[in-house]
């Protein structure tokens, strides 16, 4: 049960603490992305995942592969070419001041990439899930046209394939719309993470009804209508009630049945950062080792994303065994001797 | 009053992997700000006269900082243009004995490359300044970059005051061809130029001697004879240029020599351990440009300026904050490095 996940790879620039940019003097240093981190969370729960990017190559590229192998991320398919690594620099809030972040991004390795560059058979052979995000599709138009590439070779070749929408409306700054991109990519996926605001911005599909669980149930309807391939649809949502205070749950449609996960009361978050990411990493652990459970699949997912907002860095560095510790009522973060 | 020089060009933010550790081995960056021009501006505010640097950062924290970082230590930075994508980045893993310095830079797309001459009012910038200093690292980043470099010099040409210029090639940002071509054309609103065989050679196609940069020795005559032909054809006031001998990535010989068109003048030689020796030119620059604007002879302000970048390799960070007693109480033979109470 192999998984494939393809993104890039950036380099997070943080001022240590809650400095601000101003103050630092040094910037702590993470590897950072949506698809690397999930990778990592896969692997760290005991799953066999390859890790497909395009990196420079300098020192800091391997760096970056340094810190995959670091973490049994199968990193043989990266391909080494173009002029720099993504860099985004993050300032940790807290309280009433929100996390900033700077994106510096721009022609970074992967989204100079020549599309049809990858040997997407050769990559994909004897896995059977592929991952992405819509983040590489709002890169550059050959990021777009290689994720498009990827997500048809994995679907055609019989693998499952998850994508974690992620809109970042400061990316797509290359001439096309996310409605223009998306959908097609979209045609491929079974499993998806999103949002109502995300599937209304990719494929115009939005809620006529306005009381908050309504809608929801409403638009993961149309979306499993207007694309019937689909075969799990999670929704989720986070209340914001500080910076460091948050509520996280999610909706999960499978097998024409809705049902509502766990809601998790995060307060005293230690790192925000990549709890999408973790949660995406919980759903494909979770729908491949508890798949007659939908309730536990979803639970299971949340518990993650929950356990990764008290870890510093965008990666979460947890155990299925921690997971299912925690989902099973142990939340007082008692030493564990 | 303190007398006014100005400089223009990149100021990047520089992240270097702490305690002599590898890129592949860093969990954390130190963070400074540097560049040619910034740094000499630094240098010179800190020998006490006033330095106006010039240059486009990115309307973020970051180009905040950069700004901050250099208003710190007195420069004046009203005339900095904010606008564009991003500030220059470059990753330093510092190197000891002989495993030499590793320099990534990831500058391409910066502010400053992405320029227009109207967004500074030179007119304003050069009210009250007696020099203005540059270097051929501002026009190799960009066209645009090296049109304003070439509009800066002719409006401080067009006032009368001296500029200087420290060749500095770097073949990671344009071709030999491409140098020659750009800065034999700056090169003509250049009173001093400050330059090593190396930079002669390939910015402006100087042949010298026989001196080989690998091997680390000195060929003086080498020097001398391409200093005579930059003369012939620039016509410069004056022509210098520090003289490194490699023995190894930590322990450098450390010299200049400098020529007005009649007289050769070799300074004394320093040994030097270093710390960091990232700016060294530049603190050389500000050395010699501190001492011929304050009036010293020649051979004085050279070796002022190698007095104060033989310093600047024992201070982390791309500026030199030596002070001005510090490099005048080495000129004048203290080299101990005991402890001064």
């Amino acid at each position: 049960m192999k998984i494939i996940a393809f993104g890039e790879v950036l380099m997070r620039l943080s001022p240590p603490g809650h400095t601000r940019f101003g103050q630092a003097t040094s910037f702590d240093l993470f590897f950072a992305g949506a698809e690397y981190n999930t990778s990592i969370s896969l692997s760290r729960m005991g799953m066999p995942v390859g890790f497909v990017t395009r990196l420079p190559d300098n020192d800091l590229g391997m760096a970056a592969i340094e810190q995959l192998n670091r973490y049994s991320v199968d990193t043989k398919n990266i391909v080494s070419g173009g002029h720099r690594m993504g860099i985004y620099f993050l300032e940790q809030g807290a309280i009433a001041r929100g996390s900033k972040v700077i994106y510096d991004r721009e022609h970074s390795s992967l989204a100079d990439i020549a599309p049809g560059s990858l040997n997407w058979k050769s990559i994909l052979k004897d896995s059977s899930w592929f991952h992405c995000t819509g983040i590489t599709p709002a890169l550059s138009k050959a990021a777009a046209e290689e994720t498009l590439i990827a997500v048809k070779s994995a679907f055609e070749a019989g693998l499952t394939v998850s994508i974690d929408l992620n809109f970042r409306s400061k990316l797509w700054q290359y001439g096309c719309k996310p409605s223009e991109i998306m959908p097609e990519i979209f045609k491929y996926c079974h499993v998806v993470l999103g949002d109502k605001d995300t599937v209304h911005t990719y494929f115009n599909i939005a809620a006529e009804k306005t009381e908050a669980e309504a809608s929801y149930l409403e638009v993961m309807t149309k979306l499993k209508e207007a694309f019937p391939q689909l075969t799990d649809i999670i929704f989720s949502y986070r209340n914001i009630i500080s910076a460091n205070h948050n509520a996280i749950g999610a909706y999960y449609l499978k097998n024409n049945k809705i049902i509502k996960s766990k809601e998790f009361d995060l307060d005293g978050i230690v790192d925000r950062l990549g709890g999408g990411d973790a949660m995406m990493a919980g759903i494909i652990y979770g729908i491949t080792h508890f798949s007659s459970d939908a309730q536990k699949s979803i639970n299971f997912a949340l518990a993650a994303a929950a356990l990764k907002s008290t870890i510093p860095g965008d990666t979460n560095f947890v155990s299925a065994q921690e997971v299912l510790s925690m989902l099973s009522g142990n939340t007082t973060g008692r030493i564990d001797r | 009053m303190s007398k006014k020089v100005v400089t223009l060009g990149e100021i990047m933010l520089r992240l270097s992997t702490p305690d002599f550790k590898r890129f592949v081995q860093a969990d954390t960056f130190d963070i400074t700000y540097g560049g040619g021009e910034a740094n000499v501006a630094a240098a010179l505010c800190n020998y006490g006269l006033e330095g106006t640097f010039v240059t486009k950062v990115p309307d973020n924290p970051i180009g905040q900082s950069a700004i901050n970082h250099i208003r710190r230590y007195g420069v004046d930075t009203q005339f900095i243009a904010r606008g564009g994508d991003r500030l220059g980045i470059y990753f330093l893993e510092t190197g000891a004995s002989m495993r030499a310095s590793q320099v990534v830079y990831d500058r391409a797309g910066a502010s400053i490359a992405d320029v227009d001459a109207s967004e500074f009012d030179f007119d304003k910038i050069f009210e009250n300044a007696v020099w203005f200093h540059t270097t051929g690292i501002t026009p190799a980043l960009s066209d645009k970059a090296a049109a304003l470099t070439e509009a800066a010099l002719k409006a401080a040409k067009a006032k009368g005051i001296t500029t200087s210029i420290d060749l500095n090639y770097r073949k990671k940002l344009w071709s030999k061809e491409k140098a020659r071509e750009v800065m034999t054309r700056l090169c003509q609103y250049v009173d001093v130029c400050i330059g090593n065989e190396e930079d002669a050679d390939t910015t402006l196609g100087f042949k010298a001697g026989d001196t080989d940069v690998t091997k680390g020795e000195l060929n003086l005559d080498g020097f001398k004879d391409v200093f005579h032909q930059m003369k012939e054809k620039f016509g410069f006031k004056f022509i210098a240029s520090s003289l490194r001998e490699s023995h190894s990535a930590s322990d450098n010989g450390w010299s200049a020599l400098v020529y007005d068109g009649t007289d050769f003048y070799h300074t004394k030689q320093y040994n030097v351990r270093i710390v960091d020796r990232v700016g060294s030119g530049d603190s050389f620059a500000s050395g010699l440009i501190y001492g011929l604007v304050t009036g010293m002879p020649m051979g004085e302000a050279a070796e002022f300026g190698v007095a104060a970048s033989a310093l600047k390799h024992t201070i982390p960070g791309d500026m030199n904050h030596a002070t001005l007693k510090e490099v005048k109480d080495l000129m004048k033979g203290d080299g101990s490095g005991r402890v001064q109470r």
